[in-house]
């Protein structure tokens, strides 16, 4: 029983992103733009370009009218075109047309098999040995990734192209890298028009190549205009304004990013401060009482719009992507008319969780380019009891504001506090129901050749515990600096799931992690031997994590599994969804 | 499912509960008078009804199966074994006659009011789990308690060094050493009580007269942690009472199903028509 | 637990690591079997393991349990449901018999409930075979018992009595739905059994018989709240039984009890404590010396005194017949008058036995009268002497041959159906005093009668034709040998002649007989018996034999092919018919003048008594309610029609006192008042028999 496997610890650009990348096809690529006017000498030992380009990406065909990124599909990867042409389609096409693929899901009867199976060791793997064996088995694998991915292309690309507007881009061009880093669904659709050829680049990669200042300058740039004008059409108010208005606006705009990009790692430390260190800490976006001169709309990441109480600060709510801040104040000095000198200011401040992306739009263009394009039923009441006029806080008026879905602020603050709005699919279990009877952990375990994939316990508030099972968040930090990209989004669903294929153990997610949902655990063959690392004759970890149960057909077995109905997998970026399973719940 | 709908509902089971125990009756009565074999009816329906409660288990098994969330299996669970009891009165009445039957008799009743039991047990426990404090798993109570035990036994070290309050750690090796170190006793598991946490902190501040100042903070932090303790073994008691009323409300169901086996057969081999 | 896990926890596992309390166990902890890389590792079993193991663990202990009781053969009673009623326990409970299930469960396997010698895919005992196995204690209480046949009649019975039933008027819902309607779910032919009903393993003070209602419901198709509600009415209750003695108690009550001023008791005549009936100790029918002597007595006497004339000399004018030249031989002066008197009826029964002699009473005028005969013509004195001849010749013949000849000429054409009534009429029938008569009569003392005479008539008469009569009369005598005389009469007994005679003439016959019997009448110069009072055996037995030959007289449609035997019968009953009629039978045996056939001859005479052995569906029994202080008085239940008062004034009402009923049947209200739920009861079985062995 002690007797331990030992092989070569797995590293970093073992599993390349393409086996089938030759040489010669190397040297055409580096010969052409971006990459022939690169400064080589920036790279490192480690990686230089060369390896980027060989281990990190991969060259694609495409034929005419082929879909090349969907609309709103969470991309890992970035494209550069190196022949041919696409076109970047602006205007949301009906989902009709881009064919939505179903989830992968296994055969009932092999569902079925593994929960009657015992496992009598947990967490077994075909894990490769060697690298010869590797690639001889991802070979086979990539092969068959590639017969696997329907190609699904617009029956009559003219016509779909004649009535949207769309931009073309040439060779050397570079789109969805924004998709890629930000790791947000792309917002846009591109097609190839003709035969092209692209060079596919995991995002890994794309940090890495950001080395080189053009290319650096090159990504702003396009970050500013292609996802500016696309999130400014994006934004529901504004879909009735004319293009040229928009360009207006969009040139008006201004693109800002407060806090850390990678907040996660300071995340630890604030947490421990007390809350109101904790607010105070949060990079201010806007101060309560200062002139409403900004329309503020969140890009990514989240913001917290409190006020003033008392000594602290009272949350009303948390802004995700795509809601805005300000448009109260505007439209009431609109509306009411009053003097310019008789403004009101912001009601409440803004604050950064985080890391915050914000636009802001200058009043006098929102007024004269937008407003009027807005729809009466959408432009929002006027302000009865201020709190803060033209000339500073408004005395006792000021009574507690309750918040669109009236959460009870407390929750509200638990929530931003411990950061668990980012989750969408977190799993909270009802504490006063949950009979510790472990059927959910049980469940969860039979559906995971035996091991669970989270742990009965975390943050609790009240009567609710948010457990501690992967919350499949719309920031996915954890997906930040997996050197393999073995973790990754699922492109419908969203869910994201490890490949214990391609994870190599290096915990860099599981300490990435701010809710510490991703575990290492020690894994074994499949003669139930502990698989050790030859040289360290250490045990050779994986990372896991709960993934919604992808792979059973009838979803998150633990939510099915709870006897009490005390258990649920709710989306927490939406308080109203949270206000309606509480509401409903309180018995 | 919305509570005053969930009202709804379970007010509508039960009553359709009641409702098909009296259909049974009414059969029964039927049966008896067109010279049928009621205790066959009855019988068989009561077989029906405790197999098909076996299926829960193996509902919690088979997830990957497309047949509705375990919750609702649990509530049908629950009903049909009312059903169960009714139909096992109309079927062997209340008092039953023979070596066998008797058994029979006993293990169901076991059966049934162990579920009665834990489902009391289940509705209150929870209430009581929250009031207790944070919720803590099962698994890691040792490990807290070890902690516990740990940090009193260096407290009440500590205090041994200063030579005026040895009397603390005496009386931690009399009388707290014990209390920290084993677990609760069964009983109290059955009936959770503050007993021992009163006598235990009342001898504590009997202590206090005997300490110097440095002596009287390591005594209210050790009372501190005597009350963690307490807190503590209410929650694992809390915790084995949720989980031991499952193991007997299952420990008995083989022997139940083998004694019907040999019942049913007996039944046949035996009945006079 | 520290602020973020480092490791999964696995409440589903079945072993956990002893260590990890200490803070050193593995992440994984040990696997399925306890078992663990690590060098030192101490697993330890969770919650988990007992949930999954303890309960095969206690199906185990439960199977030892039961293998070893088993064994040791403990089982056998825990097996059983419950203990056997008493009775039964004692007959079967032998602890040593291994198979004592068996003398009432299935036999090929011995009924041992052991799992050991257990046939699984044997199939349940037939419902036969054990009813069966109770018949083989029982068949002794239910004599007639059907396997599982309803209340053990055959189908046919009961469908008759279906139909009865339905004709009386109930509501065909009364009756078995075993051909009525609906069926018992069970129910395929015969497929009732004991257990049904009587349910065993009840504890020992069960009460096997003690039947529900439901069970009776369960074929009977009305269902049935309470006997006071849903019961049909009675009707007639108790049943009429057919009856034989014309009696009708208002009349008694009202005329013949108030005249002799002596009270009107059922008891005196209905209870009899001596003995148990079928409803205990009370009875339909009374004993006449018990009920009627005191009254009855004396008229019958009275009617006796001369007797019936049995066999009788007609008196003939002989002077008369020897002028106009016909000679009849001897004849005793005494019935030498004037040409007179009749031929009794049972003579000309005894003349109708023979074909010569049957012609002479052809020849008699029609009202039966000697007188009537017409002298002067030839015919009529032929007629007159053939009938001298045949008298003496028959009496000779009764005198020689005694009851045989009675036998044979009583038999008409060898019917055998009434040789038991003949025979009943001949004993007693003493032939020496027929030959006493003869004696007298036909040969006077001291002088001999010329055996030629005697041998003539007795002799020619044998052969039958006519013609060989008229031969013989015209006298050829010289065929007759001594030896034969010799056997014919024996020479005269020694020791006192009775010389005179005459001294026995005016001897009344019942001065002479006062207990009745047999003797010769010389007044009348006839053969007479006297009756011995009520229910004589010799006249009950001639007016039986009268009467069964007079229904045959009825059972032809018209009267005109009548044979002679019924119009001679038929004759006889009309005689019984007059008041002033021997013994007047006929008044309270109106049975007589029915000429409905009857089973036995003593349907006639005797009231029909109920056979206490016969179970009928319904039962009563006087004896728990006579205790009853409201119910002593008989008339609070069994009250009569007193609208009968009225016609019953006048003696001859033409009212058929066999049909007519006059008692009011018994209401259901009688027993209702305290047939009750919880007074005295309401169930079926109180009243009812299930196991029944014949309906009446």
């Amino acid at each position: 029983m002690t007797a331990a496997t030992t092989i070569e610890r797995p590293n970093r650009w073992d599993h390349p992103f393409d086996l089938t990348m030759r040489d010669r096809d190397l040297e055409w690529i580096l010969s052409l733009e971006p990459f022939s006017s690169m400064d080589r000498d920036r790279f490192t030992k480690s990686s230089p370009l060369v390896d980027i380009i060989r281990n990190d990406a991969r060259v694609n065909r495409y034929e005419t009218g082929d879909i090349i990124v969907r609309e709103g599909e969470y991309g890992s990867c970035a494209f550069i075109v190196l022949q041919g042409s696409v076109r970047v389609i602006v205007t949301s096409l009906p989902i009709g047309d881009l064919g939505g693929s179903k989830p992968k899901t296994v055969s009932l009867w092999k569902a079925l098999r593994s929960s009657l199976m015992n496992y009598s060791v947990a967490e077994v793997r075909k894990i490769a040995q060697g690298k010869d064996h590797a690639q001889a088995s991802l070979a086979a694998t990539s092969i068959r990734e590639v017969d696997d991915r329907p190609r699904i292309f617009l029956q009559d690309v003219d016509a779909v192209l004649k009535d949207c507007e769309s931009e073309p881009l040439g060779p050397g061009e570079i789109f969805g890298e924004l998709a890629a880093i930000t790791r947000s669904p792309s917002n846009y659709t591109v097609v190839a028009e003709g035969p092209v050829v692209l060079l596919e680049m995991r995002w890994q990669g794309l940090r890495l190549l950001r080395r080189d200042p053009n290319f650096q300058a090159q990504l702003d740039r396009r970050y500013r205009e292609a996802s500016l004008k696309t999130q400014l059409r994006e934004t529901s108010i504004f879909r009735f304004i004319p293009p040229e208005n928009l360009e207006k606006l969009s040139d008006a705009t201004q693109l800002r990013s407060y806090g850390d990009r990678e907040w996660f790692a300071d995340y630890r430390e604030t947490k421990k401060l007390d809350v109101q260190e904790k607010i105070k800490a949060e990079p201010l976006l806007i101060q309560e009482g200062s002139p409403a001169n900004w329309l503020v709309v969140i890009r990514s990441g989240f913001a917290r719009r409190s006020y003033q109480h008392g000594h602290g600060h009272r949350t009303i709510s948390y802004l995700g992507r795509g809601q805005m801040y300000g448009l109260q104040e505007l439209i009431h000095n609109v509306d009411v008319g009053v003097h310019e000198d008789q403004l009101l200011p912001y009601q409440e401040s803004l604050r950064g969780i985080g890391f915050v992306d914000a636009l802001l739009i200058p009043r006098r263009e929102f007024i004269e380019h937008a407003l009027p394009f807005i729809r009466n039923e959408e432009r929002t009441k006027p302000i009865r009891q201020p709190r803060y006029d033209a000339h500073g806080p408004v005395v006792e008026t000021a009574e507690a504001k309750s918040n669109e879905s009236n959460l009870d602020p407390a929750l509200l603050e638990f929530l931003v506090d411990n950061r668990l709005m980012n989750g969408l699919q977190a799993m909270m279990i009802d504490t006063d129901r949950c009979t510790r009877c472990d059927d959910c952990v049980r469940a969860c375990a039979r559906t995971h050749e035996g091991n669970p994939r989270f742990v009965r316990s975390g943050p609790q508030f009240d009567r609710y515990q948010f457990t501690q099972a992967c919350m499949h968040c719309i920031d996915p930090v954890c997906m930040i600096g997996c050197p393999t990209g073995a973790i990754a989004r699922d492109t419908e669903s969203g869910v994201i799931a490890i490949n214990p294929e391609t994870c190599i153990g290096c915990k860099v997610c599981a300490e990435s992690c701010p809710y510490s949902n991703i575990m290492m655990v020690e894994i074994h063959d499949a003669r139930g031997h502990k698989l050790v690392d030859r040289e360290s004759k250490l045990p050779i970890l994986q990372a896991t994590k709960c993934d919604l149960c992808q792979s059973s057909p009838t979803g998150p077995a633990c939510q099915l599994a709870c006897p009490h109905e005390a258990l649920v997998r709710i989306n927490l970026s939406n308080p109203i969804e949270l206000q309606e399973w509480i509401r409903r719940k309180a018995a | 499912m919305d509570s005053k709908k969930s009202r709804l509902t379970k007010s509508f089971a039960f009553i359709a509960t009641v409702l098909a125990v009296w259909l049974l009756f009414v059969a029964q009565r039927w049966s008896e008078r067109s010279l049928g074999r009621p205790d066959f009816l009855t019988g068989y329906a009561l077989l029906a009804a405790s197999l098909t409660m076996m299926l829960l288990s193996m509902r919690k098994r088979l997830l990957v199966l497309p047949l509705g969330s375990v919750a609702r299996w649990q509530r049908a669970h629950h009903y049909l074994g009312l059903f169960a009891m009714g139909s096992f009165v109309l079927h062997a009445g209340v008092r039953v006659q023979g070596g066998l039957e008797t058994i029979l008799a006993l293990l169901f009743w076991g059966i049934s009011l162990s579920g009665l039991l834990g489902w009391y047990i289940n509705y209150s426990t929870p209430k009581k789990l929250r009031a207790a404090g944070r919720s803590i798993l099962r698994e890691d109570i040792p490990t807290l308690r070890d902690e516990l035990a740990k940090r009193a036994y260096s407290l009440a070290l500590n205090a041994a060094g200063k030579n005026e309050s040895a009397c603390l750690a005496e009386h931690y090796m009399q009388h707290l050493r014990p209390f920290f170190q084993k677990r609760r006793s069964l009983a109290y598991c059955l009936v959770p009580n503050g007993r021992m946490r009163r006598s235990l902190l009342h001898d504590l501040d009997q202590v206090v007269r005997y300490l110097g100042p440095d002596g009287r903070i390591s005594q209210s932090n050790l009372s501190q942690l005597v009350r963690e303790k307490d807190d503590l073994d209410f929650q694992w008691a809390m915790l084995i009472r949720l989980r031991g009323w499952v193991i007997v409300h299952v420990s008995l169901i083989w022997s139940f199903y083998l004694v019907v086996a040999i019942h049913v057969y007996s039944v046949y081999r035996f009945h006079g028509s | 637990m520290e602020a973020n896990p480092r490791h999964y926890r696995r409440p589903d596992n079945q072993w956990k690591c002893g260590l990890t309390s200490s803070g050193k166990g593995c992440a994984m902890g040990p696997d399925a079997r306890g078992r663990c890389d690590d060098k030192v590792c101490y697993p330890r079993r969770t919650l988990q393991w007992w949930r999954s193991y303890l309960p095969i663990a206690l199906a185990m202990m439960t199977l030892g349990t039961l293998f070893v009781t088993n064994q040791t053969g403990l089982d056998r009673d825990a097996m059983a449901p419950g203990p056997l009623t008493s009775v039964h326990a004692q007959l079967i409970h032998n602890p040593s018999d291994p198979h004592r299930c068996a003398s009432c469960h299935d036999e090929q396997r011995k009924g041992q409930p052991s799992l050991s010698e257990t046939d699984w895919n044997s199939t349940s005992i037939g419902a036969h075979s054990q009813t069966e196995r109770c018949l083989t204690c029982h068949a002794r209480d239910l004599p007639r018992m059907r396997l599982a046949s309803p209340h053990d009649l055959p189908e046919q019975e009961l469908k008759n009595l279906s139909e009865r039933m339905t004709k009386k008027g109930h509501s065909a819902d009364n009756l078995l739905i075993g051909f009525t309607r609906h069926r018992p779910i069970n129910w395929h032919e015969h497929s009732l059994s004991c257990s049904d009903c009587h349910r065993e393993h009840q504890g020992a003070q069960h009460d096997l018989e003690a039947i529900s209602s439901q069970r009776c419901q369960a074929c009977h198709q009305n269902q049935f709240g309470s006997f006071a509600v849903d019961h049909p009415e009675f009707r007639e209750y108790p049943r009429p039984g057919s009856q034989s003695v014309a009696f009708n108690h208002l009349r008694h009550r009202d005329l013949h009890f108030t005249k002799s001023n002596s009270t009107f008791d059922c008891r005196t005549c209905h209870v009899n404590e001596s003995e148990n009936g079928r409803v205990g100790q009370v009875f339909r029918s009374a004993s006449f010396e018990k009920a009627c002597a005191s009254c009855h007595q004396a008229p019958i006497s009275s009617s006796l005194p001369d007797g019936l004339v049995v066999f009788q000399l007609p008196s003939l004018d002989t002077t008369g017949l020897k002028n106009s030249g016909i000679d009849i031989g001897t004849w005793p002066e005494e019935a030498s008058q004037i040409l007179d008197g009749n031929i009794p009826l049972f003579m000309q029964w005894l003349l109708l036995g023979d074909k010569a002699s049957a012609s002479v009473l052809d020849a008699m005028p029609r009202s039966g009268k000697l007188s009537d005969f017409d002298v002067k013509t030839e015919v009529d004195r032929e007629a007159i002497a053939k009938l001298a001849r045949a008298t003496k010749v028959l009496l000779g013949e009764l005198a020689q041959d005694g009851q045989k000849i009675f036998q044979t000429r009583l038999t008409i054409h060898g019917q055998s159906s009434e040789d038991k009534a003949v025979m009943e009429l001949l004993r007693g029938v003493p032939p020496d005093l027929f030959r006493q008569a003869y004696r007298e009569w036909f040969e006077p003392l001291p002088s001999k009668p010329s055996s030629r005479e005697i041998y003539t008539s007795s002799n020619r008469l044998t052969p039958t034709t006519p013609s060989a009569e008229n031969a013989f009369l015209s006298g050829a005598d010289d065929l007759l040998s001594d030896s034969k005389l010799a056997t014919a009469f024996p020479s005269e007994p020694e020791g006192p002649v009775l010389s005179n005679s005459k001294s026995w003439k005016d001897i009344r016959s019942r001065q002479h007989l006062p207990a009745g019997g047999w003797m010769i009448d010389r007044q009348r110069m006839a053969i007479v018996y006297v009756p011995s009072g009520h229910a004589d055996r010799w006249l009950t037995a001639f007016l039986t034999l009268g009467h069964s030959r007079a229904i045959e007289s009825h059972a032809s449609t018209d009267g005109t092919d009548i044979e002679k035997p019924s119009r001679l019968a038929q004759r006889l009953i009309d005689e019984c018919l007059q008041p002033t009629s021997l013994g007047r039978c006929a008044e309270c045996h109106q049975g007589l003048t029915k000429f409905t056939s009857v089973k036995a001859p003593t349907e006639l005479w005797q009231a029909k008594r109920f056979d206490a052995r016969v179970r009928d569906l319904t039962r009563f029994n006087h004896g728990p309610h006579l205790i009853q202080s409201g119910l002593q008085d008989c008339k609070s239940c069994h009250r009569l029609h007193e609208k009968e008062s009225t016609n019953s004034q006048n003696e001859n009402a033409s009212i058929d006192l066999l049909k007519q009923v006059d008692f009011i049947s018994v209401q259901r209200s009688d027993c209702a008042s305290c047939h009750r739920p919880n007074a005295a009861g309401d169930h079926c079985t109180q009243c009812h028999h299930y196991h029944t062995n014949a309906i009446e």
